[in-house]
């Protein structure tokens, strides 16, 4: 009973896909039975037993599949070619990055922090809770944590510290620089202090104790954070982090840089803010820019001008806060009403409707969270994940694959016209004139067949490709491979003309006194033509194969634009076949359902125009 | 016979002179000077002129194009394919161990997959449409559409990086250790075997299938002969005829197919030669191993011609 149903919905669909091709194309009716008995033209015959087969229906549903996720799934994922993210590198698949824990609003929230991936929030009864997705067991709150009342968090990365109430430092997650726990030199120092804050940057960690003094640890050969100078020590009372600075804010006013300096981010710091003229209310870090709130309500902005982050937008109103993430900063106005400028590659300043009434933003990273006067999240924002990973630079696999199928595709179907174009003319032009023009002809096929194809494509595109531009590198491709694969092509034409000639309905088309380019054109060029077809499309399956081969190995389309080949070429490393399977495995995958479609078709044309080759 | 043979022979000459002169051209316009490349970076200033000089004589690069040709032609004839600026040895000694390696790969995987597709096809052939049929006829489909490395890539993460069986790529350290050869071979072979099987099964089932429907078959039938004998006597013999020519033309890919396998795999063998040799700018060699190819490509075919005439009478020559 069941089956009989799939059947019947499975024959509706292939009836509306039949309808689709040859009722739009040739207005075919119903027909009756005295018009069945009628000889039907050869292509609505190939039409019907093409359509009626059921492994061509599988593989016209696979390449539309294929087809539409790369070229009208592109459109609406854009994709910047050059953009990289370090911190984003060899994430894996995963998505609900701001799906924060709802439990958080009954106490309130005290902090929300985010690493790359994953948040880490603190609610005002001194419970921690996490989110997202484990980063080197960044997300695993270790049972000390869950035990203890804490008191502050801090959010690294790719780690995380708490304090406890009693001043004590717990940390956990990447500790390749032990930045996870206090090193002795900190602790020797510590000995009359008191830990009162804790912070956290790329792969560091830093305390700030009741005597104002600040101590650093971790990964601080390349930022120089670990040098505090004497004269600030003591006297510090904010900090806020970055990957290679951190801004202090000094008991006078001043607000002073620390860190690896000669960047506008340290050395356009404006006179009153430096001088302690201006008060400052409240401050925020991105990754090389600086936001400042002053106590009229105004913010001021330097830095670099990377991701447009100096274009402030107009506020009207009075600032109440301000924060930033690593590639955007944002204010909040006294209605509430949340501002946002700089990059939007993670959807950092998209700030959704439900963001109204805000009193203050968390902003760490890739992640925001707005939390209202009860301070209950009121709204998340910012990078919600991967569906399928990023690659080894922090690019979206799952764009990548849109993109990379859109060239892998292009590149095949170029190639295969170019093939097909000298293939059919050269063999045309030897079946038909024969003598020494064919003799010449074939000559040339063989000289290109007999060097094996791939080391000879290998050669000509580094040869010529050397200096070449991406874009150009992928039209140097889809030439190289068309000029080279025409000779089965050619050969099967010229055949096919020699068999076609000496068939007896020729023969009876000259008895009956028909033209001789009258023969040729509607006799047997039909019959060589369909060949031609079914060859191109098989044809078609190898070229995306080759494509995908020789950009594996690093010989055809060049990043910084994907293709399936290409992406491939990551898994020449050892350890991405082994921990990152989402790099290698889907375009792999891709490329196999697109030729694999393709060749279904292509064999169900050709048993379509030959029946016979089928009763074997 | 024999005079078909030189008239063959007297056909490829036309064809290797063009191929030795595109391939000439093809190391003209390649990016790179191979003198410079060869005057080590050590040498003074005022020594590099000098050495300068005396690479481009030795290396004959002084002369016209066309003598240049005649020479490196005249070269090549006498089995003197060149000079390496990459290894800094003669093209043949440089090719040598490579080739040994391939051929070595490539002779497990011809016997392997001609061992299985012999098999696998026949049966295929005699159960059309059973379900042993079908399962070949999506195997070879699905290894058709699926990219060489890939099937090399999914072995590795199997059998060397998660089950950590075999050694995921490499050579054997110790040359004359038996044990270890097979270790290393065993999945560049599975690889290679699997994808060559697409296409062989297929075409062994053709050619059965062929022989099944003649006329010869159905005679054997009515004499009231024994299936085993129809099939394995009749059939298989004369299904034989273009299955052996087609192995012999497959030589050549013993020497170029494996190019890609051989770099999933860091095989010491022929195609590794060449992407070094491309990465390295060494256009002789590249050269020298692209004439070779084509060179063994023309040898199998002929020899392909060849045997297909001997081993049936039916053919006519001339």
């Amino acid at each position: 009973m069941n089956d009989k149903k799939k059947e019947n919905a499975f024959q509706k669909f292939g009836h509306s896909l039949k309808s689709l091709f040859s009722g739009g194309f040739f207005g075919r009716k119903q027909l009756n039975v005295l018009e069945e008995e009628e000889i039907q033209s050869p292509s609505k015959v190939i039409m019907k037993n093409f359509l009626h087969n059921r492994l061509a229906q599988i593989g016209i549903v696979g390449f539309l599949f294929i087809f539409s996720f790369t070229f009208i799934g592109s459109m609406f994922y854009p994709m910047d070619p050059l953009y990289t993210e370090p911190l984003l590198q060899d994430i894996k698949p995963g998505r609900g990055y701001l799906s924060y824990d709802e439990d958080l609003n009954k106490a309130g929230v005290k902090d929300i922090q985010s690493g790359a991936t994953f948040t880490i929030a603190l609610d005002n009864d001194g419970k921690v809770y996490s989110w997202g997705q484990n980063l080197e067991g960044a997300f695993d709150i270790p049972s000390e944590v869950t035990d203890e009342t804490i008191a502050k968090i801090a959010v690294g990365d790719r780690h995380a510290l708490a304090l406890t109430k009693n001043g004590e430092v717990i940390g956990w997650g990447y500790n390749n620089f032990n930045q996870d726990q206090l090193p002795f030199e900190v602790k020797n120092r510590l000995f009359d202090q008191k830990v009162v804050d804790i912070f956290a940057g790329d792969k560091y960690s830093a305390v700030l104790t009741d005597q104002k003094k600040l101590y650093v640890w971790g990964s601080t050969m390349t930022n120089h954070l670990d040098i505090v100078p004497d004269e600030y020590q003591g006297h510090i009372k904010e900090v806020r982090t970055s990957t290679y600075n951190m801004l202090l804010l000094l008991d006078d006013g001043r607000l002073v840089p620390l860190g690896v300096s000669g960047s506008p981010l340290t050395d356009n710091i404006p006179k009153k803010i430096a001088s302690g003229e201006l008060k400052v209310k409240d401050y925020a870090m991105s990754f090389r820019n600086a936001v400042v709130l002053d106590d009229q309500g105004k913010i001021h902005v330097w830095g670099s001008t990377d991701n447009g982050l100096l274009n402030v937008p107009k506020i009207k109103e009075k600032v109440i806060s301000v924060a930033g993430a690593k590639n955007a900063l944002y204010a909040v106005g006294e209605s509430g009403k949340v501002y946002a400028w700089g990059s939007d590659a993670l959807k950092e300043t998209n700030v959704p409707a439900d963001a109204k009434g805000t009193k203050k933003v968390y902003a760490s990273y890739f992640q925001m969270y707005a939390v209202n006067d009860d301070n209950k999240v009121i709204a998340s924002w910012g990078n919600n994940g991967y569906l399928l990973g990023t690659d080894g630079t922090g690019r979206d696999v799952f764009i990548r694959l849109m993109h990379g199928g859109k060239v892998t595709l292009l590149v095949g179907v170029i190639a295969v016209l170019i093939s097909a174009f000298i293939g059919v003319l050269i063999g045309m032009v030897s079946g038909f004139k024969g003598g020494w023009l064919d003799n010449l002809l074939m000559r040339l096929t063989e000289i290109i067949t007999s060097i094996p194809f791939m080391p000879l494509v290998i050669t000509l595109s580094s040869f010529i490709g050397t200096q070449m531009s991406s874009d150009n590198k992928m039209y140097l491709i889809m030439v190289i491979l068309g000029l080279l694969s025409w000779p089965p092509l050619a050969r099967l034409v010229r055949s096919q003309i020699l068999i076609e000639r000496e068939k007896d309905f020729v023969l009876a088309a000259r008895a009956m006194g028909i033209k001789e380019h009258s023969i040729v054109l509607r006799h047997i060029l039909p019959n060589v033509i369909s060949m031609a077809i079914v060859d191109m499309t098989l044809n078609y399956a190898i070229m995306m194969l080759q494509e995908a081969a020789l950009s594996f190995l690093g010989f055809g389309v060049q990043p910084p634009m994907p293709s399936w080949g290409n992406m491939l070429n990551a898994a020449q490393d050892s350890t991405v076949i082994q921990y990152y399977w989402w790099q290698w495995i889907l375009p792999a995958v891709c490329v196999l359902i697109a030729a694999l479609s393709v060749n279904l078709i292509g064999n169900a044309l050709g048993d379509a125009i030959d029946p016979k080759a089928n009763e074997k | 016979m024999i005079k078909y043979s030189i008239k063959r022979i007297f056909s490829l000459i036309p064809v290797i002179f063009a191929i030795s002169i595109i391939l000439f051209g093809l190391n003209k316009i390649m990016p790179g000077d191979p003198v410079n490349m060869m005057i080590p970076t050590s040498a003074k200033p005022e020594q590099k002129e000098q050495l300068r000089k005396e690479i481009t004589e030795q290396l004959g690069l002084d002369k016209s194009l066309p003598e240049q040709y005649i020479a490196w032609v005249s070269n090549v004839a006498k089995g003197d394919l060149g000079y390496s600026t990459w290894k800094n040895d003669d093209v043949k000694n440089v090719i040598a161990d490579p080739l040994k390696n391939t051929v070595i790969l490539n002779f497990f995987v011809l016997l392997l997959a001609l061992s299985i597709s012999i098999l696998a096809g026949i049966r295929s052939a005699i159960k059309k449409n059973s379900i042993i049929d079908q399962f070949w006829q999506v195997f070879s489909l699905v290894c058709m559409s699926v990219p060489t490395f890939f099937i090399g890539l999914c072995l590795v993460y199997i059998f060397a990086l998660t089950l950590k069986w075999l050694p995921s790529n490499g050579m054997p350290a110790d040359l004359n250790n038996i044990g270890q050869w097979v270790r290393y071979m065993i999945l560049p072979v599975l690889t290679l075997t699997i994808t060559s099987l697409a296409g062989t099964i297929r075409y062994v089932r053709n050619a059965m299938l062929d022989a099944l429907s003649q006329d010869y078959i159905r005679t054997a039938r009515s004499k009231g002969l024994s299936e085993k004998v129809v099939v394995y006597s009749h059939a298989f013999r004369n299904a034989l005829i273009p299955i052996v020519t087609v192995v012999i033309a497959q030589i050549s890919t013993l020497f170029s197919g494996s190019m890609i396998t051989e770099a999933v795999f860091v095989w010491n063998g022929l195609g590794q030669v060449l992407l070094t040799a491309l990465n390295r700018r060494d256009g002789f060699l590249v050269i020298a191993m692209n004439m070779f190819y084509a060179i063994v490509y023309l040898a199998s075919n002929f020899i392909a011609d060849i045997t297909y005439a001997l081993v049936d009478p039916r053919i006519k020559l001339d």
